[in-house]
């Protein structure tokens, strides 16, 4: 799985940060709202899109075993513990602590819908950590934000780097005939004690040569200034526009209950012409985007102007 | 015309928090505009804590006690402004990974100039100038984790550069660098010295890289200057003190007292052989005569009936990991009992990877390996470990308990070695790696090099058929070196096998009979030592580039010695 922004010519890519984090958080924020899985689903063939247009549909697409595994418990789990729903499927036994397990259509649907909502949430995540560069997000804070931006900045640096620390000293250990993964939980638990420690010590070295070389360079010396500005696109402004227009189009249509999903007791759920128009409004805004994508690799001007 | 002192420390002395000993003793010395100036000593000596004086690091940033002054083109370091000090002094470190702060190269080199408040039009132009003189340009959108460890030193270095300083301290920058790579950053180095006139104060192990650039050299030991003066005057001055480190070829004339000046480097060892032997030097790049060369001691031995059956064995081997990187391409490798062998490579040429599927660390993507007949594909590490021991790059990940003792019991106790037989285990390698006075020490607490001694004994002591070394002597000085090799001998003589995955040719000479050379994934050169450091130009040792074309299959000093002065 590859999780690490990487630097693209795409339109995705240049987009001011504001842009981006607003396109995906509208998807995400109508992921959590909304229970039909038709615009559950039109979020994810949504993010697909994007990623397409963005140039980074292999990297996104390795995100579907976290995706699965994910789902999986979300569609197993809510039917094995909810004990709503009209239509019983399956009369089970009586558990300790869960009590008798019922499946019924109402919790498996329940279960799928919440399945579609984490992959959604999940996609969309993976989208802009593939596609927004982190310095150029954290860049935009200013006065005490900076500090934090930068402790967030140093914390994604280093994840990698205590990941293999991590790894080289199991590694080390095993090496010599230690063997981590043996016997029960309590006892992996506490040979693995050690080896938090030593990490943790490692860490502290390099947190502590970190600082040292940030104060050589200054940091900390008195009022900083910023290298990148960030300048708002003709793109930008047509995407955050379209953005706008979508999400108040959401808004409307959950309100109004068009794209309303009732799972308890029983399902029920409206299938007119404009519930199904209303749920492709994601998919719409992905097209948008692809569209914008597609004009600014054949056009110097756009390029020119994002 | 009259010198300006850049650099003026006056009897300096400092101790740590909580220390007895200064770690840095009444250090006097200056330094000018332009001067280049080299730093060295045995770990522990003083160099890091002299360095960090420079920019006032010492004593603010660690506390301790000061006395005496370091003032650095007119500002007393422990007054003045961290920024004022930081526009003067820029400071590079040893590890690249401790010192990068930002995602890109690009915001990296900013951020210096952001912390001193420039504006974005003046810091726009000092990044992009500072990218384009260090060639850098094309890495500015590049994740920093994607860059090798040559090109993050690289990037480090711009990110003080571009703070425009006068005077540029580098603490053993090229440490955790291939000889490729570390060779680029030193010439780097010299060219902003002479194209700039930056001056440069730097700490250095690799002697024989930049000796010969050096203006004047300050030997430190136990935190005092023992000598400051010029290469050659140093040079001089080492005869008759093996603990200071000077480049191979200055030390094989050095030693022979005969009144003349050692030479530094390997033009002027070369010019030297010629005179001895009375015939001009050729061309450095000219091929040796092969044919000349030894016999191979590693093939010879192979054909005795005992070593048909290799200890580890590689059948065309592939690795690619999950990232999608290929690491390993087709390579087919036979390591036999008593062998000793050399995996040498730039950074990312797949020896490490190689080397880790003789322990079943890493599985085959494709291929098989086998470790005495066995498959080890279908064994655990914590069973191949019996038979192949394997110490990696950092010491530090090797030690977990809270002594030296403790150390070796873990491992004892986790091959299951019963408890009558471990104390005689245990004194036999205390005593080998002369660690019998560090046995109730915390490993954490001891040197560098006693940590280095304390890893390698938790490997040794249940006596591995198979020792595999991954960098054993990275950032250790030339003592602790000499005394790993030291150990490798006697490992060697008690009838073990021997993998060395370095970079440091002169080590993988004197340890190795065989010598394989890798690149991409893929071994370039396998055979006798003497065969493939000759016909090696950049990975191979200064002996060897200094005898070719004119005596073939030199690469040692032994070597180097017979061949200038016979059997003595």
């Amino acid at each position: 799985m590859r999780y690490t922004y990487r630097k693209k010519q795409s339109l995705t890519h240049r987009l001011h940060p504001v842009t981006q984090v607003t396109l995906v958080s509208v998807l995400i924020l109508f992921s959590l709202l909304c229970d039909n899985p038709l615009v559950l689903a039109s979020i994810i063939a949504a993010t697909a899109v994007l990623a397409f247009s963005a140039d980074v549909f292999a990297e996104w697409l390795s995100w579907w075993r976290l995706c699965l595994v994910i789902g999986l418990l979300a569609l197993v789990l809510n039917p094995l513990l909810s004990h709503r729903g009209a239509t019983v499927l399956w009369l089970g036994p009586r558990l300790p602590v869960i009590g008798r397990i019922d499946i019924t259509l109402e919790a498996v649907a329940f279960g799928a819908a919440m399945a579609l909502r984490i992959v959604a949430v999940v996609w969309a995540f993976a989208l802009l950590s593939l596609t927004l560069d982190p310095d150029r997000l954290l860049g935009l804070l200013k006065g005490t934000g900076s500090r934090s931006a930068l402790l967030t900045t140093l914390s994604l640096r280093l994840v990698p780097t205590v990941a293999r620390d991590a790894g080289d000293i199991l590694d080390a250990q095993r090496s010599r005939g230690i063997a981590l993964d043996r016997g029960g939980r309590y006892r992996v638990l506490k040979s693995r004690l050690p080896l938090v420690r030593r990490l943790a010590t490692t860490s502290l070295d390099r947190g502590i040569g970190l600082a040292e070389a940030m104060e050589a360079r200054a940091y900390g010396s008195g009022r900083r200034s910023r290298y990148r500005e960030y300048g708002v696109g003709a793109a930008d402004v047509v995407l955050l526009a379209a953005t706008g227009g979508i999400a108040a189009l959401l808004i409307a249509t959950l309100a109004t209950g068009t794209v309303g999903f009732g799972y308890y007791p029983v399902i029920s759920w409206r299938a007119t012409p404009l519930t199904v128009t209303a749920a492709c409004l994601p998919l719409v805004l992905a097209l948008i985007v692809l569209g914008l994508s597609e004009s600014w690799k054949r056009s110097n001007w756009l390029k020119s102007r994002a | 015309m009259e010198k300006i002192e850049l650099v003026e420390v006056e009897s300096l002395s400092y101790w740590y928090p909580g220390r007895e000993t200064p770690a840095v003793a009444d250090v006097s010395f200056t330094m000018s505009q332009g001067e280049f100036v080299l730093v060295v000593g045995p770990t522990g000596s003083g160099k890091s804590s002299l360095l960090k004086a420079m920019n006032g690091l010492v004593p603010r940033f660690f506390g301790g006690r000061m006395s005496g002054s370091v003032r650095v083109c007119g500002l007393d370091t422990t007054t003045a402004q961290v920024r004022d000090i930081a526009r003067k002094v820029g400071m590079v470190f040893q590890d690249p990974e401790n010192q990068l702060v930002t995602e890109s190269p690009e915001s990296e080199v900013a951020f210096g100039p952001e912390n001193l408040g420039l504006e974005p039009l003046q810091m726009k132009a000092r990044v992009e100038e500072v990218l384009a003189t260090l060639r850098l340009t094309h890495l500015r959108d590049k994740r920093l984790v994607e860059l090798s460890g040559g090109e993050k030193q690289k990037v480090a270095l711009a990110s003080v550069l571009v703070m425009h300083p006068e005077v540029l301290v580098l603490d053993e920058p090229t440490s955790q660098l291939d000889p490729v790579s570390a060779d680029d950053f030193l010439a780097t180095l010299r060219s902003l010295n002479d194209d700039l006139g930056l001056a440069v104060l730097l700490s250095e192990h690799r002697i024989d890289r930049c000796l010969h650039f050096a203006d004047r050299v300050l030997v430190m030991r136990e935190g005092k200057v023992e000598f400051d003066g010029s290469p050659l005057q140093m040079a001089r001055w080492s005869r008759g003190r093996a603990w200071v480190p000077v480049p191979p070829v200055t030390a094989l004339f050095s030693d022979q007292n005969g009144g003349m000046d050692p030479p530094l480097n390997v033009k002027e060892c070369r010019e030297r052989i010629a005179e001895s032997m009375r015939v001009a030097p050729g061309p450095a790049v000219e091929g040796p005569r092969v044919a000349s060369a030894p016999k191979s001691r590693a093939r010879a031995a192979r054909r005795t009936p005992e070593r048909e059956k290799p200890l580890v064995e590689t059948r065309r081997l592939h690795h690619v990991y999950e990232d999608g990187t290929i690491a390993l391409t087709d390579v087919t490798l036979k390591v036999f009992t008593g062998e000793s062998v050399a995996v040498v490579g730039e950074n990312g040429s797949g020896k490490t990877t190689l080397v880790k599927h003789f322990n079943g660390l890493l599985k085959p993507t494709r291929g098989t390996v086998l470790l005495e007949g066995r498959n080890t594909s279908e064994a655990e590490v914590a069973e191949l470990a019996r038979t192949c021991g394997m110490l990696g790059q950092n010491p530090n990940h090797q030690l977990l308990a809270d002594t030296t003792e403790g150390e070796l019991e873990a491992t004892l106790d986790a091959l299951g070695v019963p408890r009558a037989d471990r104390p005689g285990l245990i004194e036999e390698v205390l005593d080998l790696l002369e660690l019998s006075g560090f046995r109730r020490e915390n490993p954490i607490d001891l040197s560098c090099g006693e940590r280095e001694r304390v890893s390698l004994a938790s490997v040794l002591v249940y006596k591995p058929r198979l020792l595999v070394l991954d960098e054993p002597t990275r950032g250790v000085d030339g003592v602790t070196k000499a005394r790993i090799a030291e150990y490798m001998g006697r490992y060697r003589a008690s009838g073990g096998t021997l993998v060395l995955v370095t970079h440091d040719m002169e080590l993988a000479a004197e340890c190795c009979d065989r010598v394989v050379l890798m690149a991409g994934g893929r071994v370039l050169a396998d055979g006798d030592r003497n065969v493939v450091l000759s016909e090696s130009l950049f990975f191979t040792t200064q002996f060897s580039k200094s005898f070719r074309g004119m005596f073939p299959g030199v690469v040692t000093r032994s070597d180097a010695e017979r061949a200038l002065w016979g059997s003595r």
